[in-house]
């Protein structure tokens, strides 16, 4: 006899697992939760409320670490790690309701937490266009119609050029096409809402007139986002995450459209000078979350919003590398995740490589995206990473 | 997902005495200890084939709905010809708690999720789902006949059923699909041919591939 380790890491594969070895159909409902294990963060709990949230698990079998100080109430906040199984937290969450302390939001952050991470966000439509999670990963094409992008520089500034380059991109996959008149390129000098106008609305135009795949505008600013979506454009995509321009929240709103908030940490003409986190995805998704705040509170459905960590925008190598490994984390704000990491300085400085040749390195790094929870890419060379992504889907999302 | 199903139970309860009697018992078809179900999806608008794999996904993620086994999927001429563009039509064999009337629920649920806003009735159909068989049961109401009253005069219905359920017996007509499938084939004589459109067997999806359940 040999022993060995199964990997489960959500109910229907313990389900599948225990009915492989004949186990009993109502055994198997009532087991399921006890195979998968969670590890929670929670933050900036008083003492109090810790050390509560500490016996109760304890009591479930499970186990919670607090700050040191915690325990007299030495410290006047603690950071809590949670251990427990499905069960064990759920059983946490339902005797946390009882308790004072602020116990109570703190079981409702508990259920909302493990549901999120599991959930598969519901369909987005995007024009006529279904992006159904989990089914497969979906492919942003990448057009630049900017002078200083740094991958495609000066290659698509000319209008018919783009259009053409967008068209081969939709025969060879793209999904949604991403276009952009300003370049997010680190150290990129921001330019004029005036001069963004000039190159992306009327190549909108000529594109959305062309084909029938949906138009994201690439833009941080509420005025291009507006014309661009008058043109055509089908879907928003804000680097800045609803952080820059206090307008563009309202447009999203008012177009209805689905809107990428992304993470960033300072601005494109300065981010990459000395990038600095506490705690990089905590921080990461409590930016993302602040977007989905604004988005609210602006009328913007939480169902037509897609999240982006942000790769390359305020980090360094190791944070962009640690953001890809732990990618699955950004599961807790319970929507989808898209991923540009598509010929980046992260894949430069790991292969010491320049931009046009990144090929090898950005496959890799879609694949692991992809396994690590990313429902969309952005990607410039489509053709190739949809091969990457269909393969991958493959391994990934057998059912 | 507790919760959800206790609801679903409550409303099929209510619903149960509505779905009409049962068929006899032999001619619901028990095959490892549940009703198979079966469904005819459609659609002849933009990429027919990921509508359809969209649908079928979106059945899977229902959690009162196992998809058992799918047939190919087959690309069709839209009856009466016309203007409107060829069709491709697979069909599904699932397991389910729901009732017949909860399942139709379901499944235009899943049309409106995956359709166009711009819908005309008879127009182009994005996504089409149909309740085929429900077992041995009978339902007609003004809401839902089951088995579809349509499905026998219909090769593009009894192609990819006899695919997944050959020997499943209609519950009126009280014949094979097979049966039913060799009929209408009869009937259309020399019109029958598997290399035209509307008989042709397409790539993607595949009887095969769905062998894994």
């Amino acid at each position: 006899m040999i022993g060995r380790i199964i990997e489960i890491e959500d109910l229907s594969t313990a389900r599948s697992e225990m009915l492989a070895i004949g186990a009993d159909k109502v055994g198997v409902e009532l087991m399921a939760p006890k195979a998968v294990s969670r590890v929670l963060k929670l933050k900036g709990l008083k003492p109090a409320a810790a050390n509560i949230v500490k016996q109760e698990m304890l009591s479930f079998g499970g186990e919670a670490a607090t700050a040191y100080g915690s325990i007299n109430q030495s410290v006047e906040k603690s950071d809590l790690l949670i251990f427990g199984t499905l069960k064990q937290l759920s059983q946490l969450a339902e005797k946390l309701k009882l308790h004072q302390f602020g116990l109570p939001a703190v079981a409702a952050e508990l259920k909302s937490v493990l549901n999120n991470y599991s959930a598969v966000p519901e369909p987005i439509k995007i024009k006529d266009k279904n992006l159904v999670f989990g089914l497969r990963t979906y492919i942003m094409g990448v057009l630049n119609v900017t002078p200083d992008s740094f991958s495609d520089s000066n290659k698509f500034m000319d209008i018919d050029a783009a259009v053409s380059h967008a068209k081969q991109m939709i025969a060879d996959g793209a999904d949604i096409i991403d276009i952009g008149g300003e370049s997010t390129r680190p150290g990129a000098a921001q330019i004029s809402a005036e001069e963004e106008l000039k190159r992306v609305p009327p190549g909108i135009k000529r594109l959305a007139a062309e084909t029938e795949a949906p138009i994201s505008i690439d833009t941080t600013k509420a005025r291009v986002a507006k014309e661009a979506v008058a043109a055509g454009a089908a879907m928003i995509n804000d680097i800045s995450g609803l952080h820059f321009d206090p307008e563009m929240a309202k447009v999203a709103a008012k177009a209805g459209a689905p809107i990428v908030l992304m993470h960033i940490q300072g601005q494109p003409a300065n981010m990459q000078s000395n990038p600095c986190y506490s705690d990089l995805l905590g921080e990461v998704i409590d930016y993302l979350n602040e977007g989905l705040e604004i988005a609210k509170k602006a009328g913007i459905l939480l169902e037509q919003i897609i999240v982006d960590p942000g790769i390359g925008f305020g980090k360094t190598v190791e944070q962009n590398l640690e953001i890809l490994k732990r990618l699955r984390e950004l599961k807790v704000l319970g929507r989808p995740v898209l991923v540009g990491v598509s010929r980046k300085t992260v894949i430069g400085k790991v292969l010491d490589l320049p931009v046009d040749d990144r090929l090898e390195g950005t496959a890799a790094a879609v694949a692991l995206s992809i396994a690590n929870g990313a429902d969309l890419i952005r990607v410039h060379d489509v053709k190739e990473m949809s091969r990457v992504a269909k393969m991958t889907d493959a391994i990934v999302r057998l059912r | 997902m507790a919760k959800k199903k206790k609801k679903v139970v409550k409303v099929t309860k209510k619903k149960a005495a509505k779905a009409g009697k049962k068929g006899k018992g032999k001619k619901t078809e028990k095959k490892s200890g549940f009703t198979a179900v079966y469904l005819g999806l459609g659609s002849n608008v933009g990429d027919r084939e990921e509508y359809i794999e969209q649908a079928i996904f979106l059945m899977e993620k229902n959690p009162n709905i196992e998809v058992i086994k799918r047939s190919a999927n087959h690309e069709t001429e839209p009856e009466g010809g016309g203007s409107q563009p060829p069709f491709i039509n697979a069909t599904v064999a699932i397991k389910t708690k729901l009732r017949p009337h909860k399942l139709l629920d379901v499944c235009q649920e899943i049309e409106t999720t995956l359709g166009r806003e711009r819908e005309i009735e008879w127009g182009p159909r994005t996504i089409d789902i149909d309740i085929l068989l429900y077992g041995g049961e009978i339902v007609s109401d003004d809401k839902l006949q089951i088995p579809h009253p349509l499905m026998h005069e219909r090769l593009f219905v009894l192609k990819p059923l006899k695919e997944i359920a050959p020997q499943v017996i209609h519950p009126i007509l009280e014949k094979t699909i097979e049966a039913l499938f060799d009929e209408r084939k009869a009937e259309l004589g020399e019109k029958y041919d598997d290399e035209l459109p509307g008989f042709k067997e397409i790539k993607g999806g595949g009887y095969d591939d769905y062998e894994r359940w």
